[in-house]
């Protein structure tokens, strides 16, 4: 029989006479049977119950060097969603635990509150507008470029090779994960910023 | 299970009122096992059969050599017997005959507890044949009448069993398959044995049926009105394990009880294809 990944429990023509056959290895079938159970409630019972099917697949944290193994339940409706993250019991680094970050790896995916524009907040102002993408890199990168100008030290007071800059620094988001840590930190060093930090060292 | 086990059956009646179905009736055999006291001769686990178990993955007893209160357990079914015959039941003139089978013949029982443990289905079909019941619920009630001993081996020993690193999808003290699970508070996963009430660790992605560890074979599903509660199954052997997640349950009841509140499940996992 397939299997529909969200249905209603409906159906259910088990019968007495299925249960006798396909209980060799159903414990609950053998108490039905002798409990001498009317099903009826049991199968109406069932039937109200709106079922989700899932698949586990063991993955990695992708927040920091720790390495926590975690299990991820993908919905087996739609387009196969996360539907759930937690810890893997079984994995030898964290047996199960997972720290506040983690144990909110599926907000990554499924997440209502998560900005999905940029927002600015002008110099002296006390609210936050939202602006477009080419708008926001454009004067991102305008401003990279002035502060960079500004403030780029090519030796130090010494005489030596430096190439830095120390009017910029960078501070990493809570939600960055490794490979976007690295990326970040060549485009940073790159640029020549020495102050680069990411939340998970502070 | 046996004792205390009354107090579980209320609450879960109370708090799950969609159990009642199956737990009411059981409340009453439940009833009846609590004052039963088996006995059981000392038995201590050695050495070697700890370093034979942890090693070559043997349970301490093969299931016909579990060493059973058969006249205690006798007791019990009899009374099971006479107090269903009372009952407004389908096959209340079968149980009669059971009945009157076990007490002309000391044997009857004995036999069919050997057949229950040595899952003859051969001999098991012969007696129920021979007193007009059904083979399954026969096996039932007599594997409720050997609970009360099987659970006092298990309390026996326990701490005498290996289940450290017992990876095995049977029981490490019986070898029986598991009949339901759950997850405790960190996420692990335990096994609990359909025969001894015996529970062990066991990996969370991985059939104990069939050892699997395919992850596209293996899944669950749970009904979204009901978290905590999933049917994990595998594809490639179509076996199915009900779990429950003391995560999410503030207290849960004996898993034996877990597993008569949840028989929807089960009626939705045979629907499903399966077994």
């Amino acid at each position: 029989m397939g299997l529909s990944s969200e249905k209603k429990g409906g159906g259910m023509n088990v019968t007495r006479r299925d249960f006798f056959k396909i209980t060799g290895t159903s414990a609950a079938g053998a108490a039905i049977l002798g409990l001498g159970l009317n099903l009826k409630p049991i199968k109406s019972h069932a039937q109200t119950l709106k079922l989700r099917f899932a698949k586990e697949t063991t993955s990695i944290c992708c927040y920091c060097a720790v390495g926590c193994g975690v299990i991820c339940s993908t919905g087996e409706s739609g387009a196969g969603k996360i539907i759930n993250i937690e810890g893997d019991p079984d994995h030898p680094v964290n047996e199960g635990s997972l720290c506040a970050k983690g144990a909110a790896l599926s907000q990554l995916v499924n997440n209502d509150r998560r900005l999905t524009t940029p927002l600015y907040r002008a110099p002296y102002s006390d609210k936050w507008q939202k602006v477009s993408w080419d708008w926001a890199l454009s004067t991102i990168a305008k401003r990279v470029k002035k502060s960079r100008d500004a403030s780029f030290e090519h030796k130090n007071a010494k005489g030596q090779v430096v190439n830095r800059t120390n009017g910029i620094a960078s501070v990493g988001s809570a939600a960055l994960d490794n490979e976007e840590c690295w990326m970040i930190q060549a485009l940073m060093r790159s640029l020549g910023l020495v102050y680069i930090e990411h939340q998970a060292r502070i | 299970m046996g004792r205390n086990i009354i107090p579980h059956i209320d609450r879960l009646i109370l708090q799950r009122p969609a159990s009642k179905a199956a737990l009411a009736p059981f409340r009453e055999l439940a009833l009846l096992m609590d004052q039963e006291t088996p006995c059981i001769k000392p038995i201590q686990v050695g050495k070697e059969a700890r370093n034979t178990q942890q090693k070559e993955g043997f349970p301490i007893f093969s299931r016909e050599d579990l060493p059973i209160d058969f006249i205690t357990a006798s007791g019990l079914l009899k009374k099971i017997l006479v107090h269903l015959g009372q009952t407004d039941r389908n096959d209340a003139e079968g149980l009669k005959m059971a009945l009157k089978a076990a007490e002309a013949d000391s044997e009857w029982t004995g036999r069919l507890f050997r057949g229950i443990l040595r899952q003859d289905d051969k001999s098991l079909s012969q007696i129920a044949e021979g007193v007009d019941l059904g083979a399954k619920a026969l096996l039932f009630l007599g594997q409720i009448a050997l609970r009360p001993s099987m659970h006092l081996l298990r309390d026996t020993l326990k701490g005498d069993i290996v289940k450290m690193g017992w990876d095995h999808g049977y029981c490490p003290l019986c070898g029986s398959q598991p009949d339901m699970a759950y997850f405790a508070k960190t996420g692990k996963r335990y096994l609990h044995c359909e025969l001894c009430g015996e529970e062990w660790p066991y990996s969370r992605i991985k059939c104990p049926f069939c050892n699997t560890l395919n992850q596209e074979q293996l899944g669950y599903f749970e009904a979204e009105e009901k978290e905590g509660l999933r049917v994990y199954f595998c594809r490639e052997c179509m076996r199915y394990l009900k779990t429950i997640d003391k995560k999410t349950f503030e207290e849960i009841a004996p898993l034996e009880l877990e597993n008569l509140a949840t028989i929807y499940l089960d009626l939705l996992a045979l629907e499903n294809g399966f077994k």
